[in-house]
């Protein structure tokens, strides 16, 4: 359930040319072939997506840009995946689409990272009363359902993409802080930070350098796992309507548009849902492998 | 173990007051009143309408009036729909979504442990890297489009389902899958995870050195450390099955609870948010109860903690 | 254990063709109707919305009924009516073998006493403007005076009602369509509790007595109202169904889709992008009509710089509304040039808004922004809903291209954009108006100083005094004479930018006869039958 206690990063006194933990991560993530397609496919996404929002006429079109003659059309010559109902490029709306997608996954992602993180170290580090205070707070947000919540956010302030990451981000702090916080704990209670105890390190010292490295194993998974599914809340609320505004799109709302007309327009579904089902698959293979190399008892020698 | 229960029983007390507390202004403050509608009413109907629900007083009186209600259980009446009470509509809605809920976690439980437990038997190879593809389409696929190419294939095109509805033992199939696809997925990654882990003990090699075969030492040794981390996840997940999923509600016509989350919350029927907020909060905290308390039975170094 | 589940999955699927819930319903005269949402109440006191009417067309009858072809008027619970010379007193002639439910004759009196439950202060009921035109209604209404007897409503017997109205209102027996006159066993409520009492139980199943076609069955919420055959009604022989289903499912897709599997006889809106499918491949499935409601954007006249005129008639005059409805609505709307939809009761506007983008320009470079330099942005407010965002994109589209000014789109929650709407917080809003009736009142009353449903801020005298002249008068030619001048005045000064009339793309399957579309889109559900189809 937990990942155990890893070795300390302490610089080795002779550089003999052992292997570091990182490097032997590393070395284990490359050989999953999963993985690292996901870490490959994730890139190329990235990149493509961050080209297509610096230079937007890439495509030749605009991802507003309507032509409402045209009206939706298959892939063609002219428009390589098609138009929507208003005559909007679709491969142009796509990799827009995914930029913001992409930076709504990562932002929120980031956001949760935060709050969660230092939440949860400061749970688990300060332990007893303070810890169960704490969480209890997580608790009593746990219980308040995700809808209701999102939806009194965003009536209250409005819609526009940051409160999408604040709202989203609020939400899976929650998770991260309960990982957080028991991986402290086991952490706690292991023999080098008696010895550091022991040795006279002050706490901060020892929540930062000793207690909060070796929770980046999990912290990074954990992460890398929570990209989709802050993509996929996304799309959710786009389907209640509150997401991404028009005329920006995100994959949420190619897919909730495409979904709408998919017996009639079908590639304004197929491409978009393909991309994202792809980025999603991508991304959590890349966390499964990341959790694979970082485990250290998982390794089979 | 008795003391444990209690205890957390009456940690709960304070924190449904607090969410009860939060959803109240929360609910007040927002823009939009639930008299607000495109025919405009008149000032003085809409004074008499707030009158009759105690509208009109001071904020502050009606929460206490409000807290004092929820104390003796009375969860108020619904303003979207006159003469019915929010108790009522839950009562009526709940064991719908309570039904739905479990055929989904059927689904998620039989799918999902199967995948996740063959996949970490044999770890790497393609009886991993398949099912836990084919798995991984439930958190590729989002709800609403996985509902419609559903019914759109079963019921449309081979017409083996009816389109939507709620009234035959049939009608339940496709929507449980539909519902149950997300966990299944989400089920089967924990379970591959949490048996990996066990799988390399030092124990089960023991097993394996006396000649337990796959099935044997999956089901046998391996099942009660492996299954902790999705035991963990089915605590608060239920809990959000069971409140109903409103995007399968809707799609599928199911007369469930999730769907009242969320138009509430856009009817602003202040006391049927309240209502759903406390009924959900209180599902949740259970069951993370039984979730630590089945845990707790699972793996006894845990009870110490 | 994938066996069992393939084998399990193959039973369930069933051999074979099943019948169809829709065909079952044709064999048993049971029609099942797509009501588009969960209905809030059916007590007419209470109720808001169409979704509630169509409900308490079946169970209740009011005094007259309209044709389901060309909604002209009927007698309903009232066999005859005789209008005095002056159009000021009406008299009412009530079937001796009306009945409620539950046997009782209808008499005077329930209307009597429906009316005086409808205006009164403390039942807070939504419509009550309704009756205003009986003498002294409003007065009552608000509180002040106590007395109903000074009401214009008497019961001369049991069987003659008599209304005594404060002007003459040529179109009094259209609004009595209106579920807001329908009659009520008042007897009967007071058992369950307080009359004013809008949480009253009356209406559930077992306890809902009324005197329409049909009694209520069963009343599942968001799953199904059935209704049936009533053995009291009085003309219960022309009644050919035997029971009705209403569907609430909101959403259309869903709504679509149980109509291609054969769940539904009808459903009233299908959705836009199938629009077009179903009228090029299978057009004896839909039935495409124009309805009384216009779709239009509201400028909130208050706030710079839509205080000037010419801002606002350049805005209405730089878009194609043509290329809307044919590539966005694609059900067959009309672009409208003005307010009221054409031929309502006989009335259509003869002043048009020219699109002209020539003249929009000009327009605007003499209010102060040649070729959109400096032109603040301005916000477009609309309500979540697919197609509200497209037209929004489209039109903020067009004027960028024939304008050059730039528009922001904003979309709110419904209840938070009802709440900017009503407080005039807003630039520009979409907006969208139901005739209640079929009389050009219902449209331009909204529009006078002060109006509920104005919010836009714009007042004109010439405007008001013009209405108020057309109401004052029972002479159809001056009214209309008046109407006109006042829509002319609207459309010069435009606090609204009519965009297109609304209409119905209703699915219905071959086995549902006898209904016939209108711009109410009513049911007369005593002409609805099935027949099974014949293959």
């Amino acid at each position: 359930m937990t990942n155990p206690p890893l070795i300390p990063n302490i610089e080795p006194a002779d550089s003999t040319g052992g292997v570091s933990f990182w490097q032997d991560a590393w070395h284990r993530l490359w050989k999953n072939k999963l993985a690292f397609f996901g870490l490959v496919v994730i890139t190329l996404l990235a990149v493509m997506s961050v080209t297509a929002a610096l230079f937007p006429k890439i495509t030749g079109y605009s991802y507003e840009q309507q032509n409402l003659a045209l009206g939706p059309m298959p892939p063609s010559h002219a428009h390589w995946l098609g138009t929507d109902p208003l005559g909007r490029d679709l491969l142009a709306r796509l990799l827009y689409g995914g930029g913001i997608s992409l930076l709504v996954g990562l932002c929120a992602t980031g956001v949760s990272l935060i709050i969660g993180v230092i939440y949860g170290a400061v749970a688990g580090f300060a332990g007893g009363k303070t810890d169960m205070v704490m969480m209890r707070v997580v608790d009593i947000l746990y219980a308040l359902p995700f809808a209701i919540f999102v939806i009194l956010l965003m009536v209250f302030f409005g819609q526009n993409i940051l409160l999408l990451f604040v709202a989203i981000g609020a939400v899976e702090w929650l998770t991260m802080a309960r990982i957080v916080r028991s991986q402290v704990m086991s952490v706690k209670r292991q023999e080098f930070v008696e010895a550091a105890h022991a040795l006279g390190l002050g706490e901060t010292r020892i929540v930062f350098r000793h207690i909060i490295p070796n929770l980046l194993g999990p912290i990074i998974v954990f992460a890398t796992l929570t990209v989709p599914e802050v993509i996929l809340l996304e799309s959710f609320l786009s389907f209640l309507g509150l997401g991404v505004q028009p005329p920006h799109s995100s994959w949420g709302v190619l897919i909730k548009e495409g979904a709408e007309v998919m017996e009639e327009y079908p590639w304004l579904l197929i491409y978009p849902g393909a991309i994202m089902a792809l980025t999603l698959f991508s991304l959590n293979f890349l966390g499964d492998g990341l959790r694979d190399a970082l485990d250290v008892r998982g390794s089979k020698d | 173990m008795f003391r444990f229960i209690a205890r957390r029983f009456l940690e709960t007390i304070p924190v449904l007051f607090v969410i009860a507390t939060a959803t109240f202004f929360m609910m007040r403050l927002a823009p939009g009143g639930p008299f607000d509608s495109e025919k405009q009413v008149s000032p003085e109907v809409r004074a008499r309408m707030e009158a009759h629900y105690g509208l009109d007083k001071p904020l502050f009186q009606q929460y206490l009036l409000q807290m004092n209600h929820l104390l003796h259980g009375n969860l108020g009446p619904s303003f979207k729909y006159p003469g019915r009470t929010v108790n009522e509509i839950i009562a009526d809605a709940f064991p719908v979504s309570l039904e739905l809920g479990g055929e989904a976690l059927a689904v998620a439980l039989v799918l999902g442990l199967g995948a996740g437990m063959i996949a970490s038997l044999k770890q790497n190879s393609a009886w991993d890297h398949g099912p836990m593809g084919l798995a991984m389409m439930g958190l590729c696929v989002p709800t609403f489009v996985m509902g419609p190419l559903l019914i759109s294939a079963f019921a449309l095109h081979l017409n083996w389902f009816n389109a939507a509805g709620w009234f035959f033992p049939r009608d339940r199939v496709l929507p449980a899958l539909t519902l149950g696809a997300f966990y299944a997925a989400y089920i089967a990654r924990l379970a591959r995870g949490g048996f990996l882990e066990v799988l390399n003990q030092d124990y089960i090699r023991t097993a394996r050195a006396k000649g337990a075969g796959g099935g044997r030492i999956l089901f046998k040794h391996a099942f009660r450390g492996g299954i902790l981390p999705v035991v963990s996840f089915l605590g608060p997940a239920i809990a959000g099955l069971l409140t109903g999923s409103f995007v399968v509600e809707t799609i599928f016509g199911i007369p469930g609870l999730g769907r009242y989350f969320v138009t509430a919350a856009f009817n602003r029927d202040y006391f049927m948010v309240m209502g759903s907020v406390l009924f959900y909060a209180c599902f949740v905290v259970v069951l993370n109860l039984a979730a630590d308390i089945v845990l707790v039975w699972l793996n006894p170094k845990l009870r110490f903690e | 254990m994938c066996w069992t589940l393939v084998c399990a999955t193959l039973l369930l699927g069933g051999c074979g063709k099943r019948e169809s819930l829709a065909e079952i319903g044709a064999r048993t005269q049971e029609l099942r109707l797509n009501n588009e949402s969960e209905p809030s109440s059916i007590d007419p006191a209470v109720a808001i919305g169409t979704i509630e009417h169509n409900v308490m067309l079946a169970l209740l009858e009011g005094l007259v009924t309209a044709d389901a072809q060309d909604l002209s008027i009927q007698p309903g619970a009232a066999e005859k009516w005789d209008i005095s010379p002056d159009g000021l007193i009406y008299t009412f002639h009530l079937r001796k073998n009306g009945r409620w439910s539950n046997g009782e004759p209808v008499t005077a009196r329930d209307f009597l006493e429906s009316y005086r439950r409808m205006l009164m202060p403390t039942m807070g009921s939504q419509y009550s403007y309704m009756l205003y035109p009986l003498k002294n209604a409003e007065a009552f209404n608000l509180g002040k005076i106590t007395d109903f007897d000074r009401v214009g409503v008497k019961a001369l017997d049991d069987d003659t009602l008599q209304l005594t109205l404060h002007d003459p209102t040529p179109c009094l027996l259209a609004m009595m369509i209106h579920d807001s006159w329908f009659p009520v066993p008042v007897r009967v409520i007071r058992k369950y509790g307080a009359i004013d009492d809008r949480t009253n139980p009356w209406t559930r199943p077992g306890n809902f007595v009324g005197n329409g076609p049909f009694v209520l069955k069963e009343w599942r919420m968001n799953s199904h109202i059935l209704v049936e055959k009533s053995p009291t009604y009085w003309n219960m022989k022309q009644v050919r169904l035997n029971k009705i289903y209403f569907d609430p499912t909101e959403s259309i897709d869903t709504a679509e889709r149980m109509f291609r599997s054969r769940q539904l006889h009808s459903v009233p809106s299908a959705p836009p992008s199938k629009v077009a499918f179903y009228r090029k491949y299978k057009p004896d499935l839909i039935n495409v009509y124009p309805l009384l409601a216009t779709y239009f954007y509201k400028i909130n006249v208050t706030r710079p710089p839509m205080n000037d005129k010419r801002v606002r008639q350049a805005l209405a005059m730089a878009i194609d509304r043509r290329a809307i409805t044919e590539t966005i609505m694609r059900a067959g709307e009309e672009p409208a040039f003005y307010l009221t939809p054409p031929g309502t009761a006989g009335y259509t506007c003869q002043t048009k808004v020219k699109e002209d983008i020539a003249a929009a320009r000009q327009l605007l470079a003499e209010a102060g922004y040649p070729g959109g330099k400096n032109f603040p942005t301005v916000e477009v407010l609309f309500n979540t809903l697919q197609y509200h965002k497209a037209i929004a994109e489209a039109l903020q589209e067009m004027w960028k291209k024939n304008l050059n000014i730039n528009v922001i789109l904003h979309n709110e929650e419904w209840k938070v954009y009802l709440s900017s709407m009503h407080h005039l917080d807003y630039y520009m809003g979409r907006a969208g108006w139901n005739g209640d009736y079929v009389d050009p009142s219902t449209f331009l009353d909204m529009f006078v100083t002060g109006g509920g449903n104005n919010e836009t801020g714009w007042s004109n005298a010439g405007y008001d005094r013009l209405i108020k002249e057309a109401s004052n008068t029972g002479n159809r030619a001056a009214r209309y004479a008046a109407y006109q001048k006042a829509e002319r005045i609207l459309m010069d000064e435009m606090p609204i930018i009519p965009l297109y009339f609304y209409t119905r793309p209703r699915l219905l399957q071959p086995q549902m006869r006898g209904w016939h579309p209108n711009v109410l889109d009513q049911y007369d559900f005593k002409s609805i039958y099935l027949v099974p189809e014949t293959n």
